[in-house]
């Protein structure tokens, strides 16, 4: 508990309103991120993330230090948009991709197949069944390691090893016949 | 086919949407924090406590049995203490109420005792008195004697015995009364054989009765029949003509037997002929009177049938 960041947790708790703000700003982009892909809509995502750091002032003497704050928060996190999305059904209309909404989303990428093939693992990976999409999310897109991966989601690391390996495995099909699962679905 | 590194260079290089500007400032407007506790102390203190408020609190949990424990084993020994207390009580109680019971006992002994003591005193009371009367007596009694031998010493002496009680000679003694009976019986026999001796005569004799009782000499045997037990006379005479006869002597030696009747008077004995020279064919006759006893007054009629004279019944033939 003596890193920077657990610091700003504790003090935070004490009522020091600046390591709260230091808190806000260190880490609400990434929860912004991670709600935003997840339900495809950006006023969903704010409330979201508004709700989620809620929680977290209201958790904070929970801490106990066993996790990094990232996985802390971003259990809190997806447990604010699991219960979302128990309450309410998701928007009808998303966004045909969520990096759609990113400026220059394809820019890392120089050949145009490589922007294809990426737009097409995005797009397959927000069709994997949810506890899959959520580990790839937490562990590729918000860059957390398999022990924090594994915090957040309240499961075993070699679990998250386990849905990773079957995650990439439905990609590689999805890749290798493009369509299939999409047709499958509609049929 | 994309292998599984290329797809996961492809994932992590996502972009990651922005937020907007405004949002930042909307969450550090939301912020609530918890009441500021000054000092880290006191948050060392909170993390001491999540430590070790478990084993604390599982200490204090066994400590609490451990004295709970305590308290009811004390409880119990001081129950039990109270149990073996009132269990001596009880066994004092007991020998209390035996001991009541016996005094009772005694007392209802002594009751039993002093009743039976009463009652024989006024049994001994009683037996005094009666005694008392008998002594009266036994001194009247000695006067009346004393009187008594003077008036004998007074009257002469006589000679005369009074003959004690002979039972078998009473004249109205039940013997004499059952010697009398057993004599009407005697008689009533002899009057049967008397009737069947008219029967068989006349079945001889086209049905007529004989002129008298010699003429069924043969038909009565002896003239003894005719004697009632009674007549003394009568019988002592035919027991004495008839005494030579041998009931199983030979047939042809009839003479002293002829003689006998001969000397035997006619219509002898003790019974009056009455049926004499009646015919039997006629139905009358056999309820006409054929003979009597003079002495008991038995009947002979002309069937047979006997009929006591002192009885209104009649006997069969």
């Amino acid at each position: 508990m003596s890193d920077p960041t657990s610091q700003l947790i504790h003090r935070a708790g004490n009522g020091d309103r600046a390591a709260a703000g230091e808190l806000i700003d260190q880490f609400h982009p990434l929860i912004y991120a991670y709600l935003r892909r997840l339900t495809g809509d950006t006023s969903d995502a704010e409330d979201l993330t508004q709700q989620t750091f809620s929680k977290v002032w209201q958790s904070l003497k929970k801490f106990e230090g066993r996790s990094t704050v990232s996985a802390w928060l971003h259990g809190i996190a997806y447990h604010a948009f699991a219960d979302w999305m128990r309450k309410r059904r998701p928007t009808e209309n998303p966004d045909a991709g969520w990096w759609e909404a990113c400026p220059d989303p394809l820019k890392p990428f120089d050949e145009i197949a490589d922007r294809d093939s990426a737009a097409t693992v995005w797009s397959a990976a927000d069709q994997l069944p949810d506890d899959l999409r959520q580990t790839i999310h937490l562990h590729y897109y918000q860059e957390l390691t398999l022990k924090e991966t594994a915090d957040a989601l309240g499961i075993a690391v070699s679990t998250v090893k386990f849905r990773i390996s079957k995650a990439i495995g439905q990609l590689q099909k999805e890749l290798a016949e493009p369509g299939l699962k999409s047709a499958a679905s509609k049929s | 086919m994309k292998t599984e590194s290329e797809i996961e260079n492809l994932l992590r290089q996502a972009p990651a949407p922005a937020p907007s500007p405004e949002l930042g400032g909307k969450l550090k407007n939301a912020v609530h924090l918890p009441q500021s506790t000054n000092g880290t102390d006191l948050n060392l203190g909170g993390a001491f406590w999540r430590r070790w408020l478990p084993a604390i609190g599982y200490a204090v949990m066994v400590l609490g049995c451990v004295v709970v424990l305590a308290v009811q084993n004390h409880r119990q020994s001081a129950v039990v203490q109270q149990l073996e207390k009132l269990r001596e009580d009880i066994t004092l109680k007991e020998q209390q109420i035996e001991m009541q019971r016996d005094q009772t006992r005694l007392a209802l002994a002594a009751d039993a005792r002093i009743k039976s003591l009463q009652d024989n005193a006024t049994e001994a009371d009683q037996l005094a008195a009666t005694l008392a009367e008998l002594q009266a007596l036994i001194a009247k009694l000695t006067t009346e004697a004393t009187d008594l031998e003077a008036k004998l010493a007074v009257v002469p002496d006589s000679n005369e015995v009074i003959a004690p009680y002979d039972f078998f000679n009473d004249p109205n003694g039940p013997m004499q009364k059952a010697r009398e009976e057993v004599d009407s019986t005697k008689c009533v026999n002899n009057m049967k054989r008397i009737g069947l001796a008219f029967r068989i005569f006349s079945n001889d004799n086209d049905g007529l009765f004989p002129p008298n009782f010699n003429s069924m000499a043969n038909e009565l045997s002896q003239a003894t029949v005719l004697c009632c037990p009674k007549d003394e006379s009568n019988r002592m005479l035919a027991e004495r003509l008839f005494d030579f006869v041998q009931p199983n002597g030979p047939k042809d030696d009839w003479s002293d037997w002829k003689a006998a009747w001969a000397r035997w008077p006619i219509n002898g004995g003790s019974y009056e002929m009455l049926g004499a020279n009646l015919n039997r064919n006629d139905p009358v006759v056999d309820r006409k009177i054929v003979a009597k006893c003079r002495f008991h007054g038995h009947v002979t009629y002309g069937n047979g049938a006997v009929i006591r004279g002192d009885t209104l019944g009649g006997l069969q033939p």
